[in-house]
């Protein structure tokens, strides 16, 4: 049986930095921040990590 | 002009019910084909001195001529298109390449290539979720409160 961490390993560090600037701004958001920019930004940078298994 | 005709609650209304639609097809709740070009990019390009390698990239990068594993994307340029301004736009755009090109560097910097390349292979499909539920919240502030 395939071992999850060599199923997933290599996609811990991007998933370490969609996990960071979502949380960035998440926080920054609710503490009153106007963000959208950003959250544009990182909305963008989830889609296109997503598509990474693609050919 | 697409935006003119559709007033704002319209708008608002259609993104976050493309963006519902998609993200539940994410957890396999429904099934159905979303417009792609669904085509490899062509080996001949490989032979092209500089200019092939800019086709490639472009083709490659901007996931024009790829096969889409998720509809995430889709959710992103109909929220661009009814949703967001110029600065944003690029600002969604410079989001993209680097979405794209943390795939590239995650691939360099991997000791073992072949696992890596299976984690991308294996691991991605079964993260569809995951990336659903982190794009949710993203459009729901977007589209509601800016």
């Amino acid at each position: 049986m395939e071992k999850t961490s060599s199923r997933f390993g290599a996609l811990v560090p991007g998933l370490a930095v969609l996990g960071v600037f979502e949380t960035a701004s998440l926080a920054l958001s609710a503490k009153g921040y106007d963000v959208a920019g950003f959250t544009w930004l990182v909305a963008a940078l989830v889609a296109a990590f997503s598509l990474s298994g693609s050919v | 002009m697409l935006r003119a005709p559709i007033p704002e609650a319209g708008r608002q209304y259609a993104v976050l019910t493309v963006a519902a639609v998609l993200i539940v097809r994410e957890f396999g709740v429904f099934k159905f084909p979303i417009p792609q070009n669904a085509r490899l990019v062509p080996q001949f390009v490989t032979r092209i001195p500089f200019w092939g390698a800019v086709q490639f990239g472009a083709e490659m990068g901007t996931g024009m001529r790829t096969y889409s594993p998720t509809g995430l994307p889709h959710i992103v340029v109909a929220a661009i298109v009814l949703w967001a301004s110029w600065g944003e736009a690029i600002a969604a755009g410079t989001g993209f390449a680097l979405g794209r090109a943390l795939m590239l560097l995650i691939f360099l910097a991997a000791r073992n290539k072949e696992g890596a390349d299976a984690a991308f292979e294996k691991g991605m499909p079964r993260l569809r979720p995951v990336f659903a539920t982190l794009l949710a919240p993203l459009i729901v502030m977007l589209v509601l409160l800016w």
